[in-house]
């Protein structure tokens, strides 16, 4: 296991260096002129052009200008806003909030998603199954700032049984409705996934040893089943920490949630591109982390991998 | 042969299709003795999986389900036996070792996870003292270094090796009755040999009785007391291995006998059974095995014999019995 | 319907087709044309391929704008009537014209993103399944980097620094970040179809490269393929509308369903009709992109009758 872990380690530098590289390649080596894509067509004034220019380097030659960029990230340098203040620190004022709030939403995801999933298999072609089949369905087609707009105002403003916008009420009775709307399409996948990874272990031979060996139905169903049916669930919870950091973009400015993510949809339409691309570039070091820890998870519930 | 320890009578299993119910065992009937190996003979597909599988009440109901019949194990009745006793049964009475021992052992979880899991669960030990049991038991099976291996998973271990997994798993509590399917079918020849004398050794050290399943004349002519012929679910003879191989009343059986290459007389075409067998949705009218049957009248594909005896203790389903048994 | 023994199988299939070999893609239409889910989608696409293709029949493109006086600030907000099928939007336009009329860079977008997406993980994923060696390390590694930088956040970024709005900047998003999941799905089925022994025997008769790429594993991953295509348009069709919403796509004076959601969230509890509308169209083309796409996969699965 220590060996497994070291390795994964070591793969992901070159994923950190390329990931990095790839969103500053993204943003200046495209064509089009990157100080007029940054100011978002505003009339350039020099000052900031000046301030862009130093900000990224954008005298040297590519490569240097990269390295000079990733040296600044490493020392926590992801440039300023407007008025001046640090991009790292309004990060690490807003991120607790952003974290709080896809923390309470992965919650959700997997108690009900794997939960529910489990129940439909179990019960295949039962109500829940189809219940759920038809209800992920839904929810996998509404974009999910349709469906934040219809909860905030289903729940928050007609029933008024949640606080719609803000976080006054602090956690978890803020978080409620913005986490659900964040977890919702995910919770739908995991749901099918956990599912239909149930029914297919369910049909493997060591299913039927289990039987054979006179062992209680919970045990076959939770050590011997669950255990092997989640390696891809795994697989695809690692994956969706994007998805909830894109969606909490949305979701945070839609519920006016305070957090890194309505920073950015502020700055978006402000067109504070140079906060944007520090912003994305942190959460998108965090979500390399992350990705880093399922991984070693990965490894811990599926032996073949870890020896590999 | 002494009173029966499990008795099987006139078992038939249906599976539902597309097409409606379709019968892979359709009447089977055999018993065996304490101590005793019956052997089920058959090419793929003659139901002596789907029969073992009864037995053990591990069928997947849906889409099988055992249709009439009955399976006694010391005089209990199994067919309709709650799960609960019909549980406590399997792996502490009722056993089973399967063809393909790798997909028959859980990926992610450890051997001696597996194995110590049968005195977890049926015998309520401790950790430890499961740990111990199930080190004895990969002992009793000759799995070299047992005590290094214990923590080791399933895709680190040779064929032969998890091959032993599943049998130490299988006799860790000194079943009655173990059903072997195939067991060696998956392995290699010097493999197939040490895994049956395994298999042999433990039978007699234990008193199991021991239901073989195979198409291979060779391992049931040197493992097997008594022998089932089957053939679309059905017994086609049954008898002592003595009787069924030497003195067959049965063409299909006679078939299967000269179509095995014999050392002693090598050179020449070998007979074969013309055909392929039915298979369990378009089961032949009369004798199942009519249309592939040198010997097939008018009255086979009208009406299906029944299994009569030709000797005591030898049982064959043909109308043309007696004529087959005089023939040599 | 759901289950058959594999023996019995073999044979009812032969009896059901008449013994007339069809072909894998042959066999999915006979499936498919039996598949309520199928027609569903039939049906919703009809309707939004004529939104898309002569939105002219269906509703004025005249009510879409005030430059031809098409919508009167006087008509603002107005609720759904005889007159205007939808209701109008806060510049009194015509919310019935806005939506049919939206259809087009929506579903465009979808419809390019699935083609190029799909055509440059073809061919990184045939290529590295084919070549293998270095060339998959190499290329594999360039998967997992662009794997590391989520669609949304890459795309946020992108589109802050680039001056290329209107569809063809999120077409570019999704060509540049959208490809990976073929390319993984092409590389898995290379690689078994390289192993397959039908294969290995053209090879040993002498096919060349090309012949075995295009001739014999390029086919199989065709069924698969497809399936992602179908959902990935959905799924485009949706990120669309996310990136105009977030006012980083479609920009005035072009129009799309994303953007008058994102129009319509400030008079969103007065005039709910300005975003349920648009917001229903999107969602019902996005569903039926995926009920098409689940439909394909059901009766392309050879192991479709088992029923999981």
């Amino acid at each position: 296991m220590g060996r497994f872990i070291v390795r994964r380690l070591l793969q992901f530098i070159p994923v950190f260096l390329g990931t990095t590289f790839l969103i500053y390649f993204l943003v200046f080596a495209l064509p089009g002129d990157p100080i007029a894509g940054l100011t978002a067509g505003k009339p350039a004034n020099p000052a900031f052009e000046a301030y862009i220019t130093e900000q990224y380097h954008l005298d040297d030659p590519f490569l240097v200008q990269y390295l000079k960029y990733l040296g600044g990230l490493l020392t926590g340098d992801l440039g300023q806003t407007f008025s001046g203040q640090s991009v790292a620190e309004v990060f690490a004022e807003r991120f607790p909030v952003t974290l709080q709030l896809a923390a309470t939403a992965f919650l959700i995801e997997v108690v009900l998603g794997i939960g529910l999933g489990v129940w439909a298999a179990r019960r295949r072609g039962g109500i829940v199954d189809n219940l759920s089949l038809a209800g992920t369905l839904i929810v996998i087609s509404i974009p999910v700032f349709v469906l934040a707009y219809v909860v905030q105002y289903i729940f928050g403003v007609k029933l008024g049984w949640l606080p719609p916008t803000g976080i006054a009420k602090g956690w978890p009775v803020s978080y409620i409705l913005p986490a659900f709307v964040l977890a919702a399409l995910s919770l739908a996948y995991v749901l099918r996934l956990t599912r239909q990874s149930l029914l297919e272990t369910f049909s493997l031979d060591f299913m039927r040893t289990a039987r054979a060996k006179g062992l209680p139905g919970g045990r076959i169903l939770w050590r011997h089943g669950l255990r092997n049916s989640l390696i891809p669930v795994v697989t695809f919870l690692g994956a969706d920490l994007a998805a909830l950091m894109g969606g909490a973009v949305v979701i945070e400015g839609i519920f006016n949630i305070p957090g890194v993510g309505q920073q950015l949809y502020a700055s978006i339409r402000l067109g504070e591109a140079v906060v944007v691309v520090g912003l994305v570039t942190a959460l998108v070091i965090i979500y390399l982390i992350m990705n880093l820890v399922v991984d070693v998870l990965y490894g811990y519930l599926d032996p073949r991998i870890r020896y590999e | 042969m002494g009173s029966p320890l499990l008795e099987v009578k006139d078992l038939r299993v249906s599976f539902a299709t597309r097409e409606g119910r379709v019968e892979a065992v359709n009447g089977l009937s055999f018993a065996v003795a304490p101590g005793r190996t019956m052997a089920l003979l058959g090419e793929s597909g003659s139901g002596k999986s789907v029969a073992a599988q009864a037995i053990m009440g591990v069928l997947d109901t849906p889409p099988a389900r055992i249709t009439a019949g009955s399976i006694r194990f010391e005089g209990q009745e199994l067919v309709g036996l709650p799960e609960k006793q019909y549980r406590s049964l399997r792996g502490e009475k009722l056993a089973m070792i399967f063809q393909d021992a790798l997909s028959a052992l859980n990926p992610v979880l450890s051997v001696g996870t597996q194995i110590a899991e049968m005195f977890r669960v049926h015998r309520d030990l401790g950790r430890k003292q499961a740990r111990a049991a199930a080190l004895e038991a990969m002992a009793e099976v000759r799995i070299p270094a047992a005590a290094a291996r214990f923590d080791d998973f399933p895709h680190q271990f040779s064929g032969g090796m998890r091959q032993r997994i599943i049998i130490a798993m299988m006799i860790a509590l000194s079943p009655k009755v173990l059903i072997a399917d195939e067991p060696t079918t998956a392995l290699d020849v010097t493999v197939q040999a040490q895994i049956m004398e395994l298999l042999a050794r433990l039978q007699r050290e234990l008193g199991t009785s021991l239901i073989l399943i195979s198409h291979d004349l060779g391992v049931v002519a040197d493992v097997a007391d008594d022998v089932t012929v089957m053939y679309a679910g059905r017994a086609m003879e049954q008898g002592t291995v003595a009787d069924v191989y030497r003195r067959s009343a049965n063409p299909y059986t006679r078939g299967l006998l000269e179509s095995v290459p014999s050392l002693q007389a090598p050179g020449g075409r070998l007979p074969v059974i013309p055909g392929r067998p039915p298979s369990p949705s378009s089961t032949p009218t009369g004798c199942a095995f009519h249309p592939r049957c040198a010997l097939a009248q008018q009255r086979c594909s009208d009406s299906a014999p029944a299994l009569v005896a030709v000797a005591p203790e030898h049982l064959s389903r043909c109308w043309f019995a007696e004529e087959v048994l005089s023939g040599d | 319907m759901s289950d058959t023994t594999p023996d019995a199988e073999l044979v009812l299939a032969g009896e059901e087709i008449g013994d007339v070999p069809r072909g894998l893609l042959g066999d999915a239409w006979y499936d498919l044309r039996r598949s309520v889910v199928f027609w569903i989608s039939a049906v919703l696409l009809f309707f939004v391929a004529l939104m898309v293709l002569v939105p002219g029949l269906l509703a004025d493109i005249e009510l879409t704008s005030s430059l031809t006086g098409g919508c009167q600030l006087s008509d603002s907000l107005q609720a759904p009537s005889a007159e205007h099928w939808f209701g109008t939007d806060r510049q009194g336009c015509d919310v019935y014209a806005l939506t049919i009329h939206g259809a087009r860079p929506s579903v465009m977008v979808g419809v390019l993103g699935a083609v190029i997406t799909t055509a440059i993980g073809a061919v990184v994923g045939l290529v590295a399944g084919f070549y293998g060696g270095w060339i998959d390390g190499v290329l594999s590694r360039i998967v997992d980097i662009f794997y590391g930088l989520p669609l949304l956040l890459g795309g946020i970024v992108m589109l802050s620094a680039l001056s290329l709005p209107g569809i063809w900047g999120v077409v570019a998003v999704l060509a540049v970040l959208g490809w990976v999941p073929a390319a993984r799905l092409v590389r898995s089925t290379t690689i078994e179809g390289r192993s397959q022994e039908y294969t290995l025997a053209a090879r040993a008769l002498g096919a060349g490269n090309g012949r075995l790429m295009f001739r014999h594993i390029l086919p199989n991953a065709i069924g698969p393929g497809l399936v992602l295509a179908v959902i990935s348009l959905g799924a485009f069709v949706a990120v669309e509308a996310t990136f105009s919403f977030l006012g980083l796509g479609i920009r005035p004076p072009g129009f799309s369903w994303g953007t008058m959601i994102s129009d319509a969230q400030s008079v969103f509890f007065q005039a709910p009709w300005t975003l349920l509308f648009p917001a229903g169209f999107l969602s019902l083309t996005v569903l039926a992109f995926i009920l098409l796409g689940d439909a394909a996969r059901d009766s392309l699965d050879p192991r479709r009758q088992q029923g999981a």
